[in-house]
């Protein structure tokens, strides 16, 4: 399994080009870098917004947009309140979706670590799967500390101005049934894009397996439930698969 | 059954703030201990591994419902609504005749 880690050194910058300019080149490349990224998750922030749209509660909804910031966890949550669970039972679901951001966030102590307090704070605040996987690209580049921060800054700017529109007008757009329909085709697939690259890490495919027979099987059970043993399933098969007895991770 | 688990669960309004705060807080948690711990807080590789398929199975969990439709995942549909089922939310077209 490869762990992407952030380089601890600063390069030495070129003495001709001032700091800033240099902070703001990285920034504004790190907002091209995420605009396309964005647009890939509009379908998904739509779908999100029409659910949020058709909550009993909308404000309360939408407003996990910034607060969860993580479109699946998020619309596990608001889904399984839809559907009768209990609180506990759809926070539970959607902390052990977003328990990865552990994972993620880890991977960026290199570069987060040694900022000042509120930096650390802000940085934290936009670690989710995009803003992870275009800082390990970046940090392959390399650069200084200074650099890298920018360009993480200038993607986490654009992804959430991108997200926060989408998730919105999907919520106003949400009682047009037209688009709804639209929108519930598109969902499935941008949940595929999300979890056909984790099938081919180790574990991933058995992982996936596991949940989606589970997630089958328990169809009956009281809402939230079957949900909630497909991600204690899927963890602790996938990681027997990919480092159990006999095998090396 | 279900409008008494509705009941018992509080005000729907309440629960889904509720709901969204803990959820937004624990999320956040996640996301500032390394930052905040550094070193001190080293996840082994397998351990890292277990929250990636967490997470992921949620997600294909979800994938799941999303194709069969949340009405009828997740438990069956309440035969007896405590409230009219024209004011009931539905995203999925069609989930509830399903």
């Amino acid at each position: 399994m490869t762990t992407v880690t952030m380089p601890t050194n600063d390069a030495v910058p070129p003495a001709q080009v001032a700091p800033d300019t240099r902070a703001r080149g990285a920034f504004a490349s790190g907002a091209r870098a995420m605009t396309p990224v964005t647009f890939g998750y509009l379908p998904f922030g739509l779908l999100l917004g029409a659910a949020i749209g058709r909550s009993t509660e909308p404000w309360a909804a939408w407003s996990g947009t910034e607060l969860m910031y993580g479109g699946s966890a998020h619309l596990t949550l608001i889904e399984m309140l839809r559907t009768g669970s209990g609180w506990w039972a759809a926070v539970g679901a959607a902390l052990l979706i977003n328990a990865r951001l552990l994972v993620y966030s880890s991977a960026f102590i290199p570069l987060w670590g040694p900022a000042r307090g509120p930096a650390r704070l802000l940085g934290a605040a936009v670690v989710v799967d995009p803003t992870w996987m275009l800082a390990g690209r970046r940090s392959e580049q390399g650069g200084t500390l200074a650099q890298q921060r920018a360009h993480f800054a200038g993607a986490a700017v654009v992804l959430t101005a991108g997200w926060t529109v989408a998730v919105t007008a999907g919520a106003l757009l949400g009682s047009v049934t037209a688009a709804t329909g639209a929108l519930a085709i598109a969902v499935p697939l941008c949940l595929v894009a999300i979890v056909m690259p984790h099938m081919k890490l180790p574990g991933g495919f058995v992982a996936v397996v596991v949940a989606v027979g589970v997630t089958v099987a328990t169809a009956s059970w009281p809402p939230g439930s079957g949900m909630l043993l497909a991600m204690v399933s899927a963890a602790a098969c996938g990681a027997l698969a990919c480092c159990g007895p006999g095998r090396s991770a | 059954m279900w409008c008494a688990r509705v009941l018992w669960t509080g005000s729907i309004s309440v629960t889904t703030w509720i709901a969204v705060l803990v959820a937004g807080l624990g999320s956040y948690a996640f996301r500032v201990a390394p930052l905040l711990l550094g070193n001190r807080l080293r996840l082994r590789e397998r351990t890292q591994d277990i929250l990636r398929h967490a997470g992921m199975g949620g997600i294909a969990a979800l994938l799941v419902s999303s194709i069969l439709g949340f009405g009828s995942t997740g438990g069956p549909a309440p035969s007896r609504p405590c409230w009219p089922r024209w004011s009931q939310p539905q995203l999925w077209p069609g989930a509830a005749d399903r």
